[in-house]
């Protein structure tokens, strides 16, 4: 490695970094700036209801709201047996301006249900105001809808004007809403500075190694200079030796998500599809994050204790060889991606640019993926038990990874469990952006590059610390 | 003016060796409990110092278990010592065992790129060295076919030229003379001779002591770990014949 290697390795690091800077910022849109409110209001059981809502009778509700931007207010009604016709208005009110108003046709209303008003844009700008809700109709007398309503669950003070009278409790609705991301009126700063502390981390490092001395992300990037024929050689081996004397070859890695998917689809798809957003490709995209996942671990597991003869015979950096596994899933991983788009788009998912994204929440799987083999390759030196240990333990993270069934179906009290689950974290970001077509929440995109560089460290580091005595071991 | 290649300073190596082997969690906890988990210590090598300079030959003699392969791996960075320091100056190649890196289920082409990169060859400089080391391996007519095809001799001989195509700095050689049939072995010798006299630094480990006393300048006489003799070839030659009773 000279100079002109390095100069070259740091211009397009860092023109990569300034490159996703930007990108991030228009592609993340709104997810960017805001995200789902949690303590916004929803009283949705009811204990009693309001007398029937006919003309010239106006139900009206104060409420302090919460979040900036309202996406949805949900009110439930009941007709209490009545066949309900005429027009029901619902107007939301701040002090006499009119902010939002929807109409309904009173024989239309679902029987306590909510009903969903969703404002064709959010309402802003009402963040810790005092909003009306005021519902009146032109039904006749036993035509018309009454309200449910809440005395028990009301917050202290809510109140309910029925005409002139007043009574206590809450009307049973709820409002949902996005909150403003307190960090990301930041964004620039915080990427400006990350990026000034990238250059001068080049520069020092640059500097330092012009000048003769020692540097660790140099010797890095010059181990990757002079050992890339050496694992681009390992690669070639893992591919020719994986697929030789079969007949249909890398083929293969195409059809074998493929097929697996289609075997979940066939076991599952009655119980969980209806739950779920385009079910096939929820399960597809799953299933090739975590076959990836499962292969690359399980191979990282044997590539030092199988390549013992060599390891004990000539001199080669061993870690280059849970590299080169790691690379080699990779590149399978990479062709499992074709179906898993050309079925995205068979079965109608529109591929917006946000989906891009996704391969920023593959890239922190691919780190995840490597620390895991680290740790598991150096430990199946010592203790060959965990070769067995690790098939079991992979089923029970398949299990406890919402792959087949919807993350919802987890009860709310074990959920938490799910959180600490990295796989849980990666696949369900890569489902946003692919699926939704929505960039996931900045936090998101944190947590995933901790729990990768987290993983890194842990493994390089057992790794580095036991390398020495593989050879006496094997 | 001669510059040293090698420089061993006292070097230990120990290994630490359990009755019996524990390559399982279970074993490991179950006689840790019983408190039978003891390790004895064989001292492979103990306290051995030498330097070698730039072009010299040198020989190592001694009974099996003396420590000969042993040094030869420290040498090579295929082992840490457990005290002590080894310095190397330049490109090693060890030919400790051929062809270690081969994959039955490729070509001998392929194999030669794999091999080759193991050893730490460069792409260019296979790609130039290529029909050098398939001629040298009189195996044009099979490269294409998978080497589990190849006989153990073809394997050999390929292993061979493919370790031996480079010219290094510092060569290692663990007993390795003795490959394919009789013609081979003369054209590998050769080649030896040929590595040897373009400057490489030579550490030789053989049995044969004729070929010692032909090939090389110095000689070790390493015994359970520690060194007896080090000094000129036909010295320490002859007085381990003396000592171990061989007649001349």
């Amino acid at each position: 490695m000279n100079k002109n290697n390095l100069r070259k390795v740091f211009t397009i690091s860092f023109i990569v970094f300034a490159v996703f800077t930007v990108a991030f910022y228009f592609l993340s849109g709104d997810q960017l700036k805001y995200r789902v409110a949690d303590d916004s209001i929803s009283i949705l059981e009811a204990d009693s209801v309001t007398p029937e809502i006919t003309r010239g009778v106006t139900v009206s509700q104060d409420f302090k709201n919460t979040v900036d931007n309202i996406d949805q207010i949900a009110v439930v009604f009941t007709k209490l047996y009545r066949e309900g016709q005429g027009l029901l208005t619902i107007d939301l009110m701040s002090g006499n301006d009119l902010v939002y108003r929807k109409i309904l046709d009173v024989s239309e209303i679902p029987e306590q249900h909510r009903v969903f008003l969703s404002p064709e844009n959010p309402i802003r700008g009402f963040k810790d105001k005092t909003l009306t809700l005021k519902i009146y109709s032109n039904s006749k007398t036993n035509q018309g809808v009454s309200v449910m309503m809440n005395k028990a669950l009301a917050p202290a003070g809510s109140r309910i004007k029925i005409g002139n009278q007043t009574i206590d409790g809450s009307i049973c609705f709820a409002v949902s809403g996005t909150e403003k991301i307190a960090i990301s009126q930041y964004y620039w700063f915080i990427m400006g500075g990350l990026g000034l502390a990238l250059a001068a981390l080049f520069i020092v490092s640059y500097r330092q190694f012009s000048r003769g001395r020692s540097n660790y992300l140099v010797a890095a990037i010059g181990a990757m200079y002079r050992y890339d024929f050496l694992i681009s050689q390992l690669v070639i081996r893992d591919f020719k030796s994986k697929y030789k004397r079969s007949i249909l070859g890398v083929f293969w890695s195409f059809l074998n998500p493929l097929l697996t998917m289609t075997v979940q689809f066939l076991v599952f798809s009655t119980f969980f599809s209806s739950d779920t957003q385009n079910y096939p490709v929820y399960l597809l995209s799953g299933v090739v994050c975590f076959s990836f996942f499962n292969e690359c671990t399980t191979m990282c597991l044997s590539s030092i204790s199988g390549n013992a003869r060599l390891i004990t015979k000539v001199y080669i950096p061993k870690y280059i060889f849970p590299l080169a596994r790691t690379i080699s899933s990779s590149i399978n991983l990479a062709i499992s991606l074709v179906p898993l788009l050309l079925a995205s788009l068979v079965l109608g998912v529109a591929i917006r640019p946000q989906a891009i994204l996704f391969f920023y929440f593959l890239i922190c799987l691919i780190i995840f993926s490597l620390g895991i083999g680290l740790f598991l390759s150096a430990l199946m030196v010592f203790f060959r038990d965990i070769q067995f240990l690790w098939s079991v333990l992979t089923q029970i993270w398949m299990y406890a990874t919402p792959i087949f069934y919807p993350a919802e179906i987890i009860p709310e009290k074990y959920r938490f469990i799910v959180r600490f689950n990295p796989l849980y974290h990666f696949i369900g970001n890569c489902r946003t952006c692919l699926i939704n077509g929505i960039s996931p929440e900045p936090m998101a995109y944190i947590f995933c590059l901790l729990f990768a560089m987290v993983s890194l460290f842990i493994g390089a580091y057992t790794f580095k610390k036991t390398q020495d005595k593989f050879a006496l071991y094997l | 003016m001669t510059e040293n290649m090698i420089e061993v300073e006292h070097v230990t190596m120990k290994f630490r060796m359990s009755d019996e082997p524990l390559n399982s969690l279970k074993e490991v906890f179950t006689t840790a409990v019983k408190g039978k988990l003891r390790f004895n210590e064989f001292l492979a090598l103990d306290d051995v110092s030498f330097v070698l300079e730039k072009g010299k030959t040198l020989g190592l003699i001694g009974k099996n278990g003396a420590g000969k392969s042993t040094t030869l791996k420290l040498i090579s960075g295929i082992l840490k010592p457990t005290s002590g320091s080894i310095r190397t100056y330049g490109n090693i190649v060890p030919m400790l065992e051929l062809g270690a890196g081969f994959d039955l289920e490729l070509t001998g082409k392929e194999n030669i790129y794999l091999n080759g990169a193991i050893l730490g060859y460069s792409k260019e400089y296979l790609e130039s060295k290529y029909d050098e080391i398939v001629d040298f391996a009189e195996i044009r007519d099979f490269i294409d076919m998978p080497i589990r095809n190849y006989s153990s001799g073809m394997m050999a001989r390929l292993a061979f030229s493919i370790a031996s195509v480079v010219q290094p700095e510092i060569l290692i050689v663990d007993e390795i003379l003795a490959v394919g049939d009789v013609a081979f072995q003369e054209k590998s010798f050769n080649r030896m001779k040929e590595l040897m006299s373009g400057g490489a630094t030579v550490l030789f480990v053989s049995h044969d002591l004729e070929k010692i006393e032909e090939m090389c300048d110095k000689v070790i006489w390493l015994n359970k770990g520690k060194v007896v003799m080090f000094g000129d070839t036909d010295e320490v030659c002859t007085a381990y014949k003396k000592a171990t009773g061989i007649k001349e």
